[in-house]
């Protein structure tokens, strides 16, 4: 098997995937290795195959599975996951807070171990980052008026990026015409001056002229949510634009390949259109080997299990923010004096795995009273606003850092998941709600249908967390199913992230209240995942931020490991700061930009 | 041959195979409380997804009455592997063994048959001249004369598996209880049969929307790990209903039996009941847990996809789709047109 490529590239998601389009499209050899299965859509391996995704719910969360790995928190403790989400007793993630509470095994963090990554499952929606989002440091200097709820050490660690939204901006709009997204840019808090590349968004789900009403009233302006699904024919995929308003979106693969997942998008195309680009399914990436300050070869095992090799010039890790720390790591333990001191692993104020972020996220949900409406034909999200980015906004409410806003039209619209999610807090709370809430039986059931079904609309926000040194990812004992120690992430909130979830959740539940008739505050649940901190809603950043002093970052501006001449990490690890929105299209974009620096090298 | 051997590539195989079968730990980490002790299938993750079953990716106009199945046989990467594996299955003539065949270099060996849905086969191994049961799936059936068979079956089987006759009467009378379907309204609706004409694996439409099937049947596969809890608890349900009402049949007890069952689960200051009445707590500790696991199986059954083998006929869904109307009159759950003809009527969607 050919073990020398130009392009080793770990992972096939965002992060990894719209390098391999760019550099095999230039003429270069790519190899992409990825831990999954290559799930196929209809259509793909011959003219009327079935495709490997189903519409069909138990995909999104399956039968029940126990974790019985002994010593954690939850032993004993059922979860369900997604058919591409690992088998937590094989491959677990041990979660912690800052309290010193024993480690639990987590469903939360995991992008889908999947060819596409974690853009097979994601809701798609696809917001660029703020301006200021990338200058958050220089923002709080210069600002007016002070923060809110803000102890002395609350921007510490807070870092501008190397870069402005000038750098990435052509990126963006590469990503939005590459992928195939839908949305408008008209009242979009950022310019679009490289063009608009969107396609037409369908028409709303009607339950959305509550939340559009909402946000009007309070004077915020809105815009059609970007959604990476295609809603037209889409030419440099090839793809051909069908009914995508089916329910089944978030947690979902799409069979159709109508989302625009990184796998039809941008592997896919490159290999049908002869360029020398390999995608290894199956294949887990075990350490990396280095010599001399760079990596000379990548370990792998092959789809049976069995060790084996690959070299390439450049490497490009991209497998998550969490499985890319614990790649270095266990690269580093494998050879302490060699890649063990280029990443700095273990040394005293070592950054690797440092400044772990998710995103400060909640929202308010009502049911729309007197009104029922089809929820399952939906896309994830229809409205969204920028108005709690601005920096008056900023300022009035003493925060540090802004928001995007949303509302979501797909959650809870098919059966099984109303029943799942209810009363659930997270991925690993699934079932629980609907399991001990045993008055809900015969016409109790009734009545719970006839009040949530087809009426519940909710609204969300996504927003920057505080980068901590002690939010930090680091190896646990715990063994995965290849004997290698297993991530463990240690992490909780900031005081400052409570008052801005606070401030937010109160400003989804004013667009609820000014946006549904005869709604009362008593009406409107609204809250965030201040308190749960494992809470991760698979926005996995940071661990390795780039910037421009070697002594205050892992990655240099290109994202290139300080130490290693050859190696790169392109997954949301990267970020400082974890930005005012869904991180995937800032991740894909950061990876086009990316690409055009290893071209130069190659 | 009888059965039609359907080509899939090795990439399709290896994507069910890797997650579950590759790796070096030896643990058992998948034995469930004991489930698997000493068994192969404890070292590995969801043995019960072998052999894998799935659409039949075929062009046949009847194409959607048929599964996918593919049996696999691995070995563990540095063992010595087997010459020749063969399979003997109720699929196919037994005198006639099919050959498993290497997936491309790997240590898997597997072959795809074509077999009807709503069936159940049972299959052995031979390996290099002997039979063998398959080491990973954990289902098998035991014949009159003794011997044991690996054993599988498809999408939408509606034949008992895990339960007696009077196990399903006390199970099915429970998932009633929970699910939404005691209405008048919901009754009419079932008992029309109102679900044009999508009557290919209807069964027994009286046993809660084929929830209990579903029960039935999951806990014979995807979580076996449950089958003890409900064997015990079901058994132990039988005796607190007879010892209440004795000399009848728990099948035709009142409603009222069963709701007062509900509560005592319901409500651990009330356990003590059932167990002064036969509920012997040193088999099954909590019955509130139980109550639970069945709260989630009875909606799951239900609502899932009728290939699970509840939900017949689409019935769940058609009766929210016609019962809930939006503003303008409109089904407020069009599910049809997002699944699968000929259960629904995706002109896209193929299943």
């Amino acid at each position: 098997m050919r073990d020398q490529f130009d392009v080793v590239i770990v992972g096939s998601g965002a992060g990894g995937a719209p390098i391999a389009h760019e550099l095999a499209r230039a003429g270069r050899s790519v190899l992409v290795l990825e831990k999954g299965p290559l799930l196929r859509t209809q259509d793909e391996t011959r003219p009327g195959s079935r495709s490997d995704f189903k519409r069909d719910e138990m995909f999104n969360a399956g039968p029940e599975r126990v974790i019985t790995i002994p010593g954690v928190a939850n032993t004993g403790a059922s979860f369900y996951a997604s058919h591409v989400e690992p088998d937590l007793n094989d491959e677990p993630h041990l979660f912690s807070d800052l309290s010193g509470s024993a480690p639990r095994v987590t469903v939360e963090g995991y992008t889908a171990q999947v060819v596409g990554g974690g853009t097979q499952l994601y809701g798609a929606v696809s917001l660029r980052f703020a301006p200021d989002d990338f200058r958050l440091r220089s923002f709080n200097q210069g600002r007016g008026r002070p923060l809110q709820s803000a102890p002395g050490d609350t921007l510490t660690h807070v870092r501008d990026w190397p870069f402005g939204y000038d750098v990435l901006e052509p990126y963006y709009a590469k990503a939005e015409r590459l992928l195939g997204i839908n949305g408008t840019t008209a009242g979009q808090g950022k310019p679009f001056p490289s063009g608009d590349f969107y396609q037409r968004p369908l028409d709303p789900n009607p339950i959305s002229q509550f939340a559009l009403a909402g946000m009007q009233a309070l004077g915020y302006t809105a815009y059609r949510t970007p959604l990476a699904v295609i809603t037209e024919d889409h030419a440099p995929s090839g793809r051909r634009a069908g009914f995508p308003k089916v329910g089944f979106v978030n947690r979902y693969g799409d069979p159709m390949g109508f989302k625009s997942n990184t796998w039809v998008t941008l592997l896919r195309p490159t290999i049908r259109d002869g360029h020398d680009l390999e995608v290894r399914p199956n294949s887990v990436v075990t350490h990396l080997e280095s010599g001399g300050g760079r990596v000379s070869r990548v370990h792998y095992r092959d789809p049976s299990g069995r060790p084996a090799t690959v070299s390439g010039r450049l490497v490009v890790v991209a497998c998550s923010a969490v499985e890319s720390v614990r790649l270095l790591m266990l690269s580093a333990e494998n050879d302490r004096q060699g890649f063990g001191r280029e990443v700095r692993y273990q040394e005293n104020g070592s950054l690797l795995g440092r400044f772990f972020l998710t995103h400060c996220f909640g929202g308010a949900e009502v049911a729309v009273r007197g009104h029922r409406y089809d929820k399952s034909i939906s896309l994830d999200s229809d409205y969204a606003t920028d108005a709690c980015a601005r920096r008056e906004f900023l300022e009035e409410n003493g925060l540090w850092a802004g928001a995007a806003i949303y509302n979501n039209t797909s959650d809870q619209s098919l059966p099984v998941t109303l029943a799942r999610t209810h009363g659930s807090t997270d991925l690993d709370t699934f079932w629980v709600g609907f399991m001990g809430d045993v008055g809900k039986r015969g016409e109790n059931m009734v009545r719970w249908f006839d009040e949530d079904f087809g009426t519940r609309l909710s609204v969300s926000f996504m927003a920057n967390q505080i980068p901590r040194w002690e939010n930090r990812i680091e190896l646990h004992g715990v063994t995965d199913k290849w004997g290698r120690r297993s991530a463990h992430i240690i992490k909780d909130w900031h005081p400052h992230d409570q008052h801005v979830m606070n401030v937010l959740a109160r400003v989804c539940e004013d667009i609820l209240l000014s946006g549904v008739p005869g709604s009362t505050r008593d009406d409107i649940s609204e809250g965030s995942v201040y308190g749960n901190a494992v809470r991760i809603a698979n926005h996995i950043l940071g661990g390795m931020r780039f910037g421009t002093d070697p002594d205050d970052s892992v990655l240099d501006p290109d994202c290139r490991v300080w130490e290693m001449d050859n190696l790169y990490v392109t997954d949301g690890s990267f970020m400082p700061t974890s930005g005012g929105a869904n991180p995937t299209l800032t991740i894909q974009a950061n990876a086009f930009r990316v690409a055009d620096a290893l071209r130069a090298r190659l | 041959m009888r059965v039609q051997i359907v080509p899939r590539d090795p990439l399709y195989v290896l994507n069910h195979c890797t997650k579950y079968l590759a790796r070096d730990s030896t643990d058992p980490r998948h034995s469930y409380w004991g489930t698997y002790d000493g068994q192969p299938r404890a070292r590995i993750s969801e043995p019960w997804r072998f052999p894998v079953i799935d659409s039949h990716d075929g062009d046949g106009a009847d194409a959607y009455e048929w599964n996918d199945v593919t049996f696999v046989h691995g070995s563990r990467p540095g063992e010595p592997e087997p010459r020749e594996v063969l399979l003997l299955t109720t699929c196919n003539t037994l005198w006639e063994p099919i050959p498993l065949e290497r997936v491309g270099d790997s240590v898997f060996l597997a072959r795809t048959l074509r077999v009807r849905k709503g069936e159940r086969h049972r299959y052995r191994f031979v390996v290099d001249g002997a039979p063998a049961l398959d080491p990973v799936n954990p289902q098998t059936e035991v014949l009159p004369t003794g011997e044991v068979w690996s054993s599988f079956f498809t999408w939408a089987y509606n034949q008992p598996i895990t339960f007696e006759r009077w196990e399903l009467a006390i199970l099915d009378r429970l998932v009633r209880h929970i699910l939404p379907f005691n209405s008048r309204e919901a009754r009419n609706f079932l008992q029309r049969g109102a679900n044009e004409g999508n009557v290919g694996h209807l069964y027994r439409l009286d046993l809660g929307v084929g929830a209990t099937n579903y029960v039935d049947k999951v806990v014979a596969r995807e979580e076996r790990h449950r089958l003890y809890a409900y064997k015990t608890c079901l058994e132990m349900l039988d005796t607190v209903l007879r010892a209440r009402n004795p000399g009848r049949d728990p099948e035709f007890l009142n409603e009222s039996s069963y709701t007062r069952l509900y509560d005592e689960m319901a409500d651990g200051s009330r356990w003590p009941a059932l167990f002064a009445d036969g509920w012997n707590p040193a088999r099954y500790g909590d019955p509130g847990h139980f109550l639970w696991l069945l709260r989630r199986h009875a909606m799951t059954g239900a609502f899932a996809h009728p290939r699970y083998g509840g939900n017949a006929g689409g019935m769940a869904w058609a009766y929210l789709g016609e019962h809930y109307r939006t503003d303008t009159g409109e089904t407020a759950f069009n599910w049809r047109q997002a699944v699968e003809p000929p259960l629904g009527t995706s002109t896209e969607y193929r299943g």
